[in-house]
């Protein structure tokens, strides 16, 4: 079994939408769609603190497909356009799409769009044109802060991956980012589809319920 | 989110299609409506086929509809069993009516079964944890609009053809119908003000930091009080006028029409603003842009 998945540090996010904007260079994605987009979170008061500044924290949110593993869209689509593939991540048969938008209603997040020139609708895709050929997501390599990795969940967090240094070494989350525990490890909302991506956030209320 | 019209045509035809299937069963099992029967039967047939109509005008690309269609866990599939189930008591009753024969008993619970089936099917098409307002009460309203629809349907078609049985037993049917209705708006209304949203305290969207955030804390205030108050509070009256005129028509058996029309008016009006509500209510469980 494989979980293709992202991890993102919110951490060290530093809201540059960097992946948002290669998300859309790289994938082509429609003006007024973001396959990518970056939430910014806060400010909101910090646990017993005065409830102002600055007794308040931020963190920035990148939020895309969750690529889930009981993902509602495959559910509720008729045509099986939307499928589980092979690497655990959910994609779409734009051949097979028929448009009806009903995986766009079913997903907890917004991530999906319509294309409203092919009329057929679209999502992140974890970039697998680039990932089947070894390379990475292009929000991942285009991350500026370190934020993004990418992996296989089933193999664990050493699989996980990031950009290249310097060096033309590529960098491992574990060995790169900031010690974390189990607890600093949240999941967006969950409605029983069971969202595969991660974010790491320390030292801070997650927002938006726990998974 | 937007209300999607060829999906709030789909639905409002569907109920009616059933509705007047159930009607006609119940009538057929009373012994009565021999004479509406054709009428009620072509009604049906006529109401489907521009539910399945609204519905293609919902896909971007209908033209695929058999590539790969049959998604068993789908509601557009498990929809369009019902439409070919639908059709298939259609050729039944048609045969049976052809023949001169009077409807089997065994046919009619059949015919209802399906009805049934069907309205639960389009209801669990719209069933998605991710939209707090689209809970199973909407199988309930569903139904229950079903039972009005098919009611001042059949009042409709017996004062057509002058059927004075079958009229008083429409009354009694729209009487009921109203009701269900109203108690099946109460179930949705208290469903929503039960659910719950993604809470993220303050957040903005950093490519539009002028656009204010959606939040909701109550989907109960928005539908008393807030956006869809309108649509609620007007499609409860509609019900309660459909109410009304039920209960004043049933002593006037033979002398009902302007009570009818006006029943099949509100009816209507009411089944529409409500469907629209559902889609005003429609906000996803995380709601960041």
């Amino acid at each position: 079994m494989t979980q293709m998945s992202i991890i993102t540090d919110a951490n060290r996010c530093v809201g540059c939408l960097a992946c948002s904007v290669a998300c859309k260079a790289v994938n082509n994605v429609p003006i007024g769609n973001y396959w990518n987009k970056v939430v910014r979170v806060g400010p909101n008061p910090i646990p017993g603190g005065s409830g102002d500044f600055p007794d308040v924290y931020m963190y920035f949110l990148p939020i895309s497909c969750q690529h889930c593993e009981n993902p509602e869209c495959v559910k509720v689509c008729p045509t099986e356009a939307s499928h589980i593939a092979e690497d655990g991540t959910v994609q779409v048969d734009k051949e097979k799409c028929i448009g009806c938008q009903f995986c766009a209603m079913s997903c907890p997040y917004g991530v999906r769009y319509l294309n409203e020139e092919e009329k057929v609708v679209e999502k992140c895709t974890l970039c697998e044109q680039k990932l089947n050929q070894g390379e990475l997501p292009q929000c991942v390599s285009q991350c500026g802060g370190n934020a993004r990795w990418v992996g296989d969940m089933e193999q664990g967090l050493d699989s996980f991956v990031g950009s290249f240094d310097s060096a033309g070494e590529q960098r491992k989350m574990i060995e790169f980012i900031e010690p974390f525990s189990d607890s600093d490890m949240h999941k967006l909302p969950d409605v029983g589809n069971k969202p595969s991506f991660s974010y790491i956030l320390r030292d801070h209320h997650w927002e938006g319920g726990d998974e | 989110m937007e209300a999607q019209w060829p999906l709030i045509i789909f639905t409002l035809f569907v109920c009616l299609t059933c509705g007047i299937f159930g009607a006609m069963s119940i009538l057929a099992l009373k012994g009565q409506g021999r004479q509406l029967q054709f009428t009620s039967l072509i009604s049906a047939t006529v109401s489907l086929a521009i539910g399945g109509f609204g519905a293609f005008l919902h896909l971007e690309h209908w033209e695929r509809i058999f590539n790969g269609f049959g998604h068993i866990t789908s509601g557009i599939t498990q929809e369009l069993i019902g439409c070919v189930a639908l059709a298939v008591i259609i050729v039944a009753w048609f045969v049976v009516l052809r023949g001169g024969k009077e409807i089997p008993k065994a046919l009619a619970w059949i015919t209802l079964a399906v009805a049934v089936l069907m309205l639960v099917a389009t209801g669990h098409s719209y069933l998605m944890p991710a939209r707090p307002a689209w809970g199973i009460a909407l199988i309930v309203f569903y139904v229950a609009n079903a039972c009005l629809l098919g009611a001042v349907a059949m009042w409709l078609i017996s004062i057509m053809k002058k059927d004075e049985a079958s009229e008083g037993s429409s009354i009694q049917f729209a009487l009921v119908g109203s009701v269900v209705q109203l108690a099946a708006m109460a179930v949705y209304t208290i469903a929503c003000s039960m659910t719950k949203f993604a809470d993220f305290g303050f957040y903005a969207d950093p490519t539009s930091m002028t656009t204010a955030p959606t939040h909701v804390d109550s989907l109960l205030a928005i539908m008393v009080s807030g956006d869809g108050a309108l649509m609620f509070w007007c499609s409860i009256a509609c019900a309660v006028v459909a109410l009304v005129c039920a209960i004043a028509a049933k002593k006037k058996v033979g002398a009902s029409k302007p009570y009818m029309i006006i029943a099949v008016i509100v009816a209507i009006a009411s089944s529409i603003l409500f469907r629209v509500l559902f889609y005003q209510l429609g906000f996803a469980m995380v709601l960041l842009y």
